[in-house]
């Protein structure tokens, strides 16, 4: 789904479940921004989903919500008990057979700004990608591409950190996209060094190679499992390709990694970019 | 439809200063700032325990180079938003990045004594 909101506006809550879920984005002060997604095979009946919910409305003595419309999205702008306006819309979206609920949250005593709504529901559209292209990512500032046959199976964000893993359903493919900040308190060796020492004790270096790219300094490694495993025998043998390189202009980290067993099934290759607009994909493929 | 973060904000937390224990001494070491918090005057009835447990006037908090850059940032008059608008333009980060890390490195900073924190009406 691709959605344009205010620069200022930052994501503090997210589900990684694709089929059902929500997300949460705030201001400096608050949250002003909810998403909710649930897969449905079929278009629901807006007109009664509006009547119920406004009906759940008026029996917890609130007050009686007005009806809103905005191109193809049905609405609700009513009044919260703190005396904040929210208005909720909702709207199906046949292409991906998912129904999508957003909602405004105002700061107590802030009137509703309609245009901004409208500018913000006609920014959404989902992204449907073909089954055998790259999926585009973007959140936290990172801007990524990962395999189709893989899901997101972990995030973690903290000050200076953001680290989001993909795996296949069997386990046997993982991409990992990270970009770390503050770098003057930890990264006290050369990049290189520093990236060895980040691959599992389980892989040696086969081969290392450093470059540069208009200004980054990019170092690719690829790996090999150190020792004989039966698993490799069964399933392929495992290969792990890392790229990482240095942004001069926003002074941080950006690594890739791309964990695969035998002959790739799928000819693209992860790729993780910058702000500059410089991309790696792991071990240096193009 | 309804938003289930409605009711969540921190402006009170943004707009609370943080002001420096002005009993606390400070030393420059090599690694940051070394803070030294005299403990509260001790108890004349608890004599018999000091007797057992040696009584330490004061204990020394090791600021590393985050915590010392935060501490010479707090000159009582800054609020929580303005030290998160500065850790965020010299760290490059986003605001709430900077105020996730600002919130858990002064609430630390806080409950050891170094920091007290002065809380403002919210708008």
């Amino acid at each position: 789904m691709h959605l344009t909101l205010p620069d200022d506006w930052e994501m503090l809550q997210y589900s990684k479940n694709p089929v059902q879920g929500r997300c949460a984005f705030a201001d400096r002060y608050q949250f002003r921004f909810e998403m909710n997604w649930s897969d449905v095979q079929s278009p629901p009946d807006m007109e009664r989903l509006l009547s119920d919910y406004a009906a759940s409305i008026e029996e917890a003595r609130q007050p009686k919500p007005s009806p809103l419309q905005s191109g193809a999205w049905h609405g609700l702008s009513m009044m919260t008990e703190n005396g904040c306006c929210v208005t909720g819309y909702c709207r199906y979206f046949s292409e991906i057979s998912q129904l999508l609920e957003i909602c405004f949250i105002y700061p107590s005593g802030q009137p509703r700004d309609g245009s901004a709504e409208d500018k913000i529901l006609s920014s959404v559209h989902p992204v449907i990608t073909q089954a055998d292209a790259c999926q585009p990512w973007r959140a936290f500032g990172l801007d990524w591409c990962v395999s189709p046959e893989l899901s997101l199976s972990r995030c973690t964000v903290s000050c200076g950190l953001a680290e989001l893993s993909f795996c296949s359903q069997n386990f046997r493919a993982t991409q990992t996209f990270s970009r770390r900040g503050l770098l003057y308190l930890w990264l006290k060796e050369p990049m290189e060094q520093w990236i060895k020492k980040t691959i599992p004790k389980d892989f040696t270096v086969i081969s290392a190679k450093q470059r540069q790219h208009h200004g980054h300094d990019i170092c690719d490694l690829l790996c090999a499992p150190s020792s004989f495993a039966w698993t490799d025998l069964l399933f392929g043998k495992r290969l792990l390709a890392v790229s990482a390189f240095l942004c001069p202009q926003e002074g941080r980290l950006y690594a890739v990694t791309d964990l695969h067993r035998g002959k790739k099934t799928h000819p693209t290759a992860p790729r993780l970019s910058c702000s500059c607009g410089i991309s790696v994909s792991p071990g240096g493929a193009q | 439809m309804k938003p289930v973060t409605s009711k969540a904000n921190w402006i009170s937390m943004l707009k609370a200063v943080p002001v420096k224990n002005s009993a606390a001494e400070i030393h420059e070491t090599a690694s940051g700032l070394s803070v030294r918090v005299f403990n509260q005057k001790n108890d004349s009835r608890f004599f018999l325990l000091r007797w057992i447990v040696p009584y330490r006037p004061y204990r020394t908090i090791q600021l590393d180079t985050v915590g010392a850059a935060i501490w010479n940032l707090c000159d009582g008059k800054r609020c929580v938003e303005e030290l998160c608008d500065i850790f965020a333009r010299e760290n490059r980060l986003s605001f709430h990045e900077a105020r996730s890390g600002l919130a858990d490195y002064l609430s630390k900073l806080i409950r050891s004594g170094v920091l007290a924190i002065s809380l403002q009406d919210s708008p």
